[in-house]
């Protein structure tokens, strides 16, 4: 037979080993209550005052940290509306930067333009007059050498007959403005 | 150009040679000597260089060419010569034969032909020229090759150009312009 049920049978059966004496419940009672007084009076206002402590210390770092919290978002707020802003005027300044590339480059375009079409102007009427100069030289000179010519050919074939003709002409001449 | 200098010179030559009663002569040759001159570039050049000794100078008077002429005219050309006036000869000659036109009621007339005229077209010139200016001319004969062909009369300050030389250089004019 197994020895816990032999010795509960040996206390007076099994309500005796679940139930204690009332003498013993009785003491036991009353020690209970005077630890629990004295426990009331001694320990439990002090433990109270320290789980008071700790609670508003517990609650002030918490509010502590709401402020920081707050602070924090202020903060992230600021930062954020500070960023939002440095891209705005980023964006502004690359949209004037763009614009005025735009103009700049319209305007060296044009001048580029307005240049290349007087050099143009220039170079076909420094051809035309350099045609014209030359076409002027050339005819210049062959007159000249025409001239040239004829003033040899004329030296050399003029005979004393024609010399004489010559002459007679200019009596001639004089005599009919008479 | 007749300067007051040039005239003095004229009148001297003129004195000179109307003594030696040539004036005609003298005036001929000297004017001969003068477009002479006038048409040789190197001849002008020896006798107005004043750094030429004048007896250099003076051997045009002594050459054989002028051997032939009249002692007047030499005279007239050393006196020139040395008083270093030989750079207004011409206007000295002309100035000479102008004195000599007038004293015989003229007026002086210089022809330049490029070949030697017959006596009948001299004549037939001379009165032309009388007509045309209505004046009594003594007209001088000048042969000058840069006429080229034709005649060309200077009187008194009037030109009267038929020149082939003229008509070539308004060509060249022309054909230049």
């Amino acid at each position: 037979m197994d020895p816990i049920i032999v010795a509960v049978e040996d206390a007076g059966g099994a309500y005796g080993v679940i139930l204690p004496a009332p003498g013993e419940l009785l003491w036991g009672a009353v020690a209970f209550t005077i630890v629990f007084v004295i426990l009331s009076k001694l320990a439990f206002p002090a433990l109270g005052r320290v789980l008071d402590d700790r609670a508003a210390a517990i609650q002030g770092k918490m509010e502590e940290a709401d402020a920081k919290l707050v602070e924090a978002e202020e903060a992230r707020r600021s930062y954020e509306a500070s960023v939002a802003d440095a891209r705005g005027e980023a964006n502004r300044i690359i949209e004037d930067a763009k614009v005025t590339a735009e103009q700049l480059r319209a305007d060296i375009l044009t001048r580029a333009e307005a240049e290349a079409t007087s050099m143009l102007e220039r170079a076909q009427a420094d051809i035309s007059a350099e045609r014209d100069r030359a076409l002027q030289e050339l005819r210049t000179q062959v007159g000249a050498l025409s001239v040239e010519l004829a003033s040899r050919i004329v030296e050399r074939e003029l005979d004393t007959a024609t010399h004489q003709t010559l002459v007679d002409e200019y009596i001639q001449q004089l005599s009919s403005q008479n | 150009m007749t300067t007051e200098r040039t005239s003095a010179y004229a009148d001297a030559i003129v004195a000179i040679a109307r003594g030696e009663h040539a004036l005609e002569t003298v005036e001929d040759e000297l004017l001969a000597v003068a477009r002479t001159v006038a048409g040789n570039e190197e001849l002008r050049d020896a006798l107005v260089d004043e750094q030429l000794p004048v007896g250099q100078r003076l051997r045009l008077v002594e050459s054989q060419v002028l051997r032939a002429a009249h002692p007047a005219t030499r005279t007239a050309l050393a006196m020139i010569i040395t008083a270093e006036q030989s750079s207004h000869l011409s206007a000295i000659a002309e100035a000479v034969a102008n004195r000599a036109a007038a004293s015989r009621g003229e007026e002086l007339a210089e022809v330049y032909v490029a070949v030697e005229l017959d006596e009948p077209r001299r004549a037939a010139l001379k009165a032309a020229l009388e007509r045309a200016t209505g004046r009594k001319l003594d007209v001088k004969y000048h042969v000058d090759e840069s006429v080229v062909g034709g005649v060309r009369a200077k009187i008194g300050d009037t030109v009267i150009d038929g020149s082939l030389a003229r008509r070539l250089t308004d060509l060249r004019t022309r054909a230049g312009g």
